[in-house]
Formats: C-alpha cells, structure tokens, sequence
C-alpha cells in the first residue's frame, strides 16, 4: 500500500502553493511552440484517417492491406479522441482562438458527444476525482473497482461486464451521463432522460452512418470490406482508451474517497487527493501521444487546462515534490499497472471490505499514513 | 465544375466542416464550409505608414454596406487575433478592400505589413457597423459632409465612392486630417473621384503649415469648419465623422455648435486603457445574447457577479479547471485571477476572470 505521509496544514498549503505555482509558470508561458504542436498533432490525425480509410479501399485489390488500414485508422482515432480532443475539451488550447480547437465546441469522432463529456469529465470527473457517488467514472455505475462501493450479486458477473465495457467502451462514454441505473431507479425524470438521449441519438447517427454506411457504400459490392475495417478500427480505438483510463485511477495504489472529505476542501487538499487518486504510466514519447499524455495522469489531474504535450517535463518536478512531501508517486510500466487494474475487477467482484480511511493532513507532522 | 454548395452536399455524411476546412487548405484553396478565408490578391502603399490590401474572399463573403467594418483575424505566434478594419471597396466587387495604418505597436497591423504579400491568407468575420447611408437615411439628394481624421478615413472614402458611384446629386465635401502631407491616403483615388463635379476634398495638415495651396493646417475648430464648409453649412448637410474619440467628441461639438443634428460618427480608439491599481473600479458589462448590462466591481470574479445579479451562467468547478463557465468573449480584457494575467482573448473563464475594462460576453 502506499506510504504516504499525512501532511499538516501548513505542509498542505505549501504544497498547494509549490503546484499552484507550476501551473501559473505553465499557463503564462503557452504560446507559439504549444500552438504549432497541437496543430501537427491535427495534421497527423487527418493524414493518418485518410491512409488509414483508403488502405481500406486499397484493401479491395490487395487483401493483405486490409489489416494495415484498419490499424492505422484505429491508430488515428486514438490520436484523435487522446491527444487532440480530450486535451482540446479541456480548453487546453483555448488561448489559441482557434475555433477548430476550441474546448466549449469541439466535437470527436467517438459517438459519445462532447457536451457530456465536458460535463461528465472535465466537470464531475476533475473536480471530485475519485469521491464515491460523485465521480461517475468510478465504476461507470457498472463496475464495483473499490471495496468502499457497496458489493451486489450482480458485481459477480464483473470479469464479463468489464470485458464487454471494454469492447464496446465508446458507448459506456457515450451513455454515461444518462444515468440509466438512476432513471431505473426512478431517480431521474423520464422527460431528462430523453432530454439528454436526443443530443446523443443525433451523434449517434452520424458517427454510425459515417464508419457504417456510408464509407463502406463507397466500396460498392466490396462493402463489407470497408465495413468490417472500420468496425477493427473502432474497437482497437475501444480497447487502448480503455486501457490506458483504467490504469489512470485503478491501480493498486489509487484511493477513493468519501463525499464527507470535501467539506472545506482547500486547494492543497484538492491537489493531494488528485495525486492520490491518479496513477502514471512509463514509456516513450509515442507512447505518452498515443495515450494522450493520459500516462502523466498525475500532472493531467493537477494541471488540467495545461497543454498536456508539457507533463513530460513537469513530471519530474512533480514527482521531486512529492517525495520532499513524503507523497507516493504512483508510476509503472502498462503492464505492471494494467494488471493491477484487472486484479481490482476479479478481487472486488467478490465481497471485500475496505481498510479504514486514513486521513490525508494531520495535527501533528511527520505521521505516515 | 461542381458549385461549393454541391460538394459540400455530396460530402456531407463523409466529413465534418472541420476536415473540409482543413483539406481545402491542404490542397491549396481558400475554401471553407461556412468560415470565410480571404487571399491578399495585391497590395499598395497609401502613404508613408499606410498601405491598402486587396483580399479575395471564398464563396462564404459576408455581406457588407459601405461605411460599415470586419473582423479580420491572422494567427500572430500561434494565436488567432482579430482587429476591425472599414471597407473601403463597393458592396458589388469582387474583392474586398482594406486600408490600415501600420500602428507601431499594433499587433495586427506590424503582422499584415510583415506577412500579407499576395498569396496570404486571412480569415473574415461578418460586417457590422451602424454607420451607413441606409441608417442615416441619406437620399441621392442630400448634400453630405465627411469629417475624417488619421485612419478614420477609411469608413468614409468607402462611402464616399458608394454615393458617387451610385449616382449622388448633392454636394459632398470631405474635411481630411492627418499630421502632415505625407500621411494623407487615396491621393489619386480622392483625385479622381474629384472628377465629379459635386465633390470636392479639403485635407488639413495637423502638424506642419500650408505646405501646397491644397493642404490647410491645425487641429479641428467650428472655426475652422464654418469657413471650409462655409457654402455647404446653411443646407443642414449630414454629417459623417470618423476619427480618434477626441476628434468624434469635437466634431460632435462642432456640430452641436452648428445646430446640426444629423451627425453620424465613428471613433477607433486604441486598446482598452487597462488599470491593474488595487483601487476597486466598476466596469459596464454587456451582455450581447440577453441584451442586458450590469456593472460589476473589479474585485469580484465575474461569475459570482453575473450569479449575484440573477443571471444563470453554466459553471463547474468554480476554480479555474473544467472550463464550464467559459464564455465567448466579444470585447474587452479581464484578469485571469489563477494566472495573474490580462485576458484579451475571446473566451473568458468567468470564475476566475475579473472585469479589467468594460465587456461584451457572448450570453
């Protein structure tokens, strides 16, 4: 477990103050370099669609090409949702004006919508990270990941639901904030659920028309070439967003907490329990893209509306920081972390009872807890 | 060939406005689905610090009167800013035209002189601007005065060659000060237009004597205008002004003086004055979807005003990350509180945004 040190209030307010002050640095200095980084990032994914699309068609000629194109689209799409649209939904590069990139309007190809994903992720997801009956994306209402969610019979049948939440992962995006359990349970209105199903049933459409019909039609009677390409892209797509968000908060060492600890939270409490709660990834520079930088989690959690190509760097500075405040640094290799992610979905599938809570500032310093 | 219109049918299932835009560019052309992106066909130097673009717009060209201004915005190191510019083309060409003043510290005009060589490419906003014949409700007949200082000719050479070109029968005078005979522009166009029989130019040099029996010199005075106007003054002529605020507020003066009522007039004024003292200011906030206003205090963040005034205003997490609250910001500058630094951009985080000048948000 982890072996962090329960701050005091003094060493919580320098500890807030020392992040506080890295993001103000990075925010003052965004500028040219970022700019001309984000919109290669857009010109790789564009490109990339196009190989990838019409490898498909190339595929009708040259069989052996049809598992090329898929990857490469599904490549792209991944490029897309991570490096450019979840850091572009962050407002990460508002400051360019650009209103290709602009966080309140951008819109991926992923067939959940933006404005959910602006509410269920950048809003509830970044401010109550990991806090039980707040944060959805603990569990995706789906999953029991940490013994404090309350156990079910039907959490027995995890190993399956996750696999197939995996599969299908940009539909558990999707419906997210529909809250389907609470308008099972009556909780929520049936005028706001269809409300909030129209938006999505019209990004729905488009998504599955484009990847669906209307690119495989192109194809002719070879529709099932392209069809069945983009349906591999998709779900390579699925698989690596997956992947790499579980290992981001469902590690082994990732906490959860209860609603009661946001009662006067202060910004330095605010930034502890974002380090607790996120996990990073180690690997090289492709691989932090690919993720979307998602592998600097930790910096991605502290420094949200900083351009996420910077959390390379600031890692080291971060991670300095927390070990001269004696925080665990949550860092491991994919697979080191992924499997630490699907030994969580096995054990809490069963019941399992959670350790007390150990608070994260004490009165006096320099206690571990 | 297809019509823009056709393509963008056929391609409509396939790509989104985004991918349209991005390959058109990538193949060369200006064409976007619904922004519109201009090229500097040519360009001409006015006078010493002036100099005159001429940009062919796609087929997404705003529709404009004479007299009216657009936004043109550039990316400058990697962000996309924009500034207002009067037209100075007819409402029929092609092109669109634009004269601007090289500004020395002007962000946009150093980076149009620099960089807008034919083949560059701009992007156009939509035309606003209230000062048009349409508005002021000029007939062919009236007789027309054009109070013009510095850049503020602009607005007023467009309307001036709209009137002559459609035909205008009264007399039109135009009054034009600059700081001296160098800086005067559209010397052969004003020129030419004095072919027409009704109009006539009287340029003022602010700065330097009678330097040619052409150019009277001083600053704007009712004096000053009762003897260069003297034979256009008794017909109550309308009257166009366009120049700093200091020379609007005058010619406003002026025309008070005069008993004339009918005075249409324009200020630029360079950017907002910014205070950053620790004294608390109250600034005028508009805002442009709801068409309300209300002032609100530089010491509060702008989401908690807007909220204290009874206005509903998405917001999130109230501390600066999730951008929920963020908000199109059509002019003026707030201090982002977690940053320390002024905002002049066009979006605005107004839980950590307070009021540096007076606003127009997008709500």
């Amino acid at each position: 477990m982890t072996h962090s040190k329960a701050l005091t209030a003094t060493e919580l307010d320098e500890f807030g103050a020392a992040l506080d002050a890295i993001k103000q640095r990075e925010l003052a200095d965004v500028g040219e370099a970022d700019a001309r980084y984000i919109r290669r990032i857009l010109k790789a994914v564009r490109y990339s669609e196009m190989l990838g699309r019409a490898l498909l068609y190339i595929a009708i000629v040259l069989p052996p090409l049809w598992l090329l194109g898929a990857v490469i689209l599904g490549i792209s799409k991944i490029l897309e949702n991570m490096e450019l649209g979840h850091n572009v939904m962050h407002g990460q590069y508002d400051w360019m004006n650009d209103p290709q990139l602009n966080g309140k309007n951008y819109e991926w190809d992923i067939v959940g919508t933006g404005d959910n994903w602006r509410k269920t992720h950048n809003y509830e997801h970044h401010t109550y990270t990991n806090i039980k009956g707040m944060d959805s994306d603990v569990g995706y209402g789906l999953l029991r990941l940490f013994p404090e969610q309350r156990w079910r019979p039907f959490y027995l049948m995890q190993p399956i639901s996750a696999a197939l939440l995996a599969v299908l992962f940009q539909w558990g995006v999707a419906i997210q904030d529909l809250e389907l359990g609470k308008v099972f349970s009556g909780k929520k209105s049936k005028a706001e659920f269809k409300a909030g199903v129209k938006p999505l049933a019209k990004k729905v459409r488009t998504q599955l028309l484009r990847d669906y019909l209307f690119y495989p039609l192109l194809a002719g009677p070879f529709f099932l070439t392209v069809f069945s390409g983009n349906l591999i892209a998709n779900l390579i797509r699925n698989l690596w967003t997956y992947m790499i968000i579980f290992c981001g908060h469902f590690t082994a060492n990732a906490q959860v907490f209860p609603y009661s600890i946001l009662e006067n939270e202060s910004r330095g409490h605010w930034y502890l329990r974002q380090l607790r709660g996120s996990s990073n990834l180690r690997g090289g520079k492709l691989f932090h893209i690919l993720s979307g930088n998602l592998s600097h989690q930790i910096e991605h959690h502290l420094f949200p509306t900083v351009p996420a190509r910077r959390y390379a760097r600031l890692s080291l500075e971060v991670r300095a920081l927390c070990e001269q405040y004696g925080q665990h640094y949550n860092v491991g290799s994919l697979p080191s972390q992924f499997s630490q992610v699907l030994y969580r979905i096995l054990r809490h599938s069963l019941p399992s009872k959670p350790a007390p809570l150990k608070p994260l500032t004490t009165l006096e310093p320099g206690v571990a807890a | 060939m297809l019509s823009p219109a056709t393509i963008k049918q056929i391609l409509r299932p396939l790509i989104s406005p985004g991918h349209y835009d991005f390959w058109a560019r990538e193949l060369g052309s200006v064409a976007a689905w619904e922004r519109c992106f201009a090229r500097v066909v040519s360009r001409s130097d006015e006078s010493q610090d002036s100099f005159t673009l001429h940009l062919r717009p796609n087929s997404n060209r705003p529709a404009y009167q004479s007299g009216q201004h657009i936004n043109l915005s550039a990316v400058v190191q990697g962000r996309r800013i924009s500034r207002s510019y009067s037209l100075t083309s007819l409402p029929g060409e092609r092109d669109l035209s634009i004269t601007l003043r090289r500004e020395p510290m002007g962000q946009m005009s150093n980076w149009l002189y620099d960089n807008a060589m034919p083949g560059a490419i701009v992007e156009i906003g939509s035309a606003f601007g209230d000062m048009t014949f349409a508005k002021a409700g000029v007939t062919t007949d009236d007789n027309l005065l054009f109070l013009a200082a510095g850049s503020g000719i602009t607005p007023l050479y467009g309307l001036i060659r709209a009137a002559l070109a459609g035909g205008h029968r009264g007399t039109i005078k135009l009054l034009y000060w600059d700081k001296t005979c160098d800086h005067f522009c559209f010397g052969n166009e004003l020129r030419e237009l004095e072919q027409h029989p009704q109009f006539s130019v009287q340029r003022i040099a602010t700065r330097s004597g009678l330097e040619n029996q052409n150019t009277n010199s001083g600053r704007i005075s009712e004096a000053q205008i009762q003897v260069l106007a003297a034979e256009l003054l008794p017909s109550s002529p309308h009257i166009f002004a366009c120049g700093g605020a200091d020379f609007v507020a005058k010619a406003r003066k002026v025309a008070d003086g005069l008993g004339q009522s009918r005075l249409y007039a324009e200020s630029f004024t360079a950017n907002n004055p910014v205070t950053d003292d620790s004294a608390e200011t109250f600034y005028q906030i508009e805002l442009a979807r709801s068409r309300t206003s209300l002032e609100v205090s530089s010491k509060t963040n702008l989401l908690d005003a807007l909220e204290a005034a009874g206005i509903g205003v998405e917001s999130g997490c109230r501390m600066g990350i999730c951008n929920t609250c963020s908000c199109p910001t059509r002019q003026g500058s707030t201090l982002d509180t977690s940053t320390g630094l002024l905002n002049n951009g066009h979006s605005t985080r107004l839980c950590i945004s307070q009021a540096r000048s007076n606003l127009i948000l997008d709500l």
